[in-house]
């Protein structure tokens, strides 16, 4: 496998990885900053976007300290898994989590928001237990914003770039990413390397930002939304 | 660092500006037209391509040959105990962009250690040490230079011995012809000079033997 295939698979699966933990974390955390009305979840909502203005140094820092065995977290889980968090895939996820949580939990808070209170309370009288409830209004109804969410998560990822260059330590395999062997490409002059890995990371985020695009378009049949 | 300090205490009309980097960053930089003055490479390849791509007003020269020492912080066993049954990561800068993570991987690459060991690379030695330092990884291959200006207890270090590695010769190059740039590449070559770099962890004779 080469190298570059190799740094494209670990990339993939970092994004991938990174948005089916959001999704089955972050989405009910999403559904209750939604509907409660209580201080703490409008104290929660400023801390979950702060990575939207943090520079990602600041993050990788502090998790940098954090993932030390000398600090309680990082000891904490040597102890579970045997094994480091720094540099490792792993710690490359939970930063990923980190960063790209605002990406999610705003259009889901969007999507949360729009749907109407008395549409539940009906299924409710009807019978209609939680999960029903989630299944046959609330997953139909905000479809597009969870896949607008997932899409901007996962392309969020891809482009990842800071966080990686301070906790990831360039690990052939394990901990280097796209943007990190570009970075490389660039700094050892290797251009024509360079351009092509470039060229694919713009490719793929413009295609990324039509389909948001397409998938925004309201009245999709696709998204079986109809015009209310 | 120390060198500025010494001359400016000597020239005190003098005034510079440090900017800081991995060798291969400041030289694309330099290449790209950086309005540098005079540049402190850890190597020798890239000022000598500066001065064939008519970027320098004079030839480059030697201010130092780096030392690469192994540091271990919370090492207890004798070094030779530690060489053999070391088993952890190390860290190291990146081989492709710092001179110093070439003679690291140089080392490794050459039996240092008994055994293959994982490396995690920073993008240069100061985040190699930086990850040490945080207690991410046990052990690093970095630069006496900086383990001294850190204040490494010498307990903690050891230093590589130079056969494993080419050494590490550090060139500086005159880029512009600023009276304040001449009077400290100038003041570089000096015993005073000399004498700070040697106490900083640099050894400033390239050696007449063939390196051991």
């Amino acid at each position: 496998m080469s190298a570059d295939l190799q740094t494209l698979l670990i990339s993939v699966q970092l994004a991938a990885l990174t948005t089916l933990t959001l999704l089955v974390l972050a989405t009910p955390l999403a559904w209750w900053l939604a509907r409660s009305t209580s201080i703490l979840a409008r104290f929660c909502i400023p801390f979950i976007a702060l990575p939207l203005v943090l520079p990602p140094t600041v993050i990788g820092f502090y998790l940098l300290l954090a993932f030390s065995p000398d600090h309680w977290f990082g000891a904490a889980w040597l102890q579970l898994f045997g094994r480091p968090l720094a540099f490792s895939f792993e710690g490359l996820l939970i930063g990923s989590l980190i960063y790209s949580l605002p990406f999610f939990v705003q259009p889901m808070l969007v999507a949360f928001r729009d749907i109407p209170e008395s549409l539940l309370e009906a299924a409710s009288t009807l019978g209609a237990d939680a999960f029903d409830r989630f299944r046959t209004i609330v997953l139909p109804l905000s479809k597009q914003g969870f896949l607008v969410a997932s899409t901007l998560t996962f392309a969020h990822t891809l482009g990842e770039f800071g966080i990686v260059l301070m906790i990831g330590g360039n690990i052939p395999g394990e901990t280097r990413v796209l943007s990190i062997a570009l970075f490389d490409y660039v700094e050892t002059l290797n251009y024509a390397q360079a351009h092509k890995l470039a060229l694919g990371l713009i490719g793929f985020s413009l295609f990324t930002l039509l389909l948001l695009q397409w998938l925004s378009k309201p009245g999709q049949a696709l998204l079986g939304r109809r015009p209310s | 660092m120390d060198l500025i300090d010494a001359y400016q205490t000597r020239h005190p009309e003098a005034d510079y500006e440090v900017i800081s980097g991995s060798t291969g960053i400041l030289y694309a930089q330099i290449q790209a037209g950086a309005p540098f003055d005079l540049f402190f490479a850890a190597d020798e390849a890239s000022t000598e391509e500066l001065a064939q791509a008519g970027r320098s007003i004079k030839p480059p020269e030697i201010y130092a040959i780096g030392r690469l020492a192994l540091w271990a912080p919370n090492n207890q066993r004798p070094w030779q105990d530690f060489l053999r049954s070391f088993n952890g990561r190390i860290a190291l800068a990146n081989p492709l962009l710092a001179p110093y993570g070439r003679a690291a991987a140089a080392t490794l690459k050459a039996g240092f250690f008994s055994q293959t060991l994982k490396t995690v690379q920073g993008n240069n030695v100061v985040q190699a040490f930086q990850f040490v330092e945080t207690g991410n990884v046990e052990a690093g291959l970095l630069s006496l230079a900086q383990l001294r200006l850190a204040q490494v207890s010498p307990n903690h270090f050891y230093l590589v011995p130079t056969k494993y590695h080419p050494p590490i010769i550090q060139k500086r190059v005159l880029l512009t012809n600023h009276a304040a740039a001449i009077g400290l590449d100038q003041f570089v070559s000096t015993s005073v000079a000399q004498q700070i770099l040697t106490n900083a962890g640099y050894q400033t004779q390239r050696p007449n033997r063939p390196l051991k």
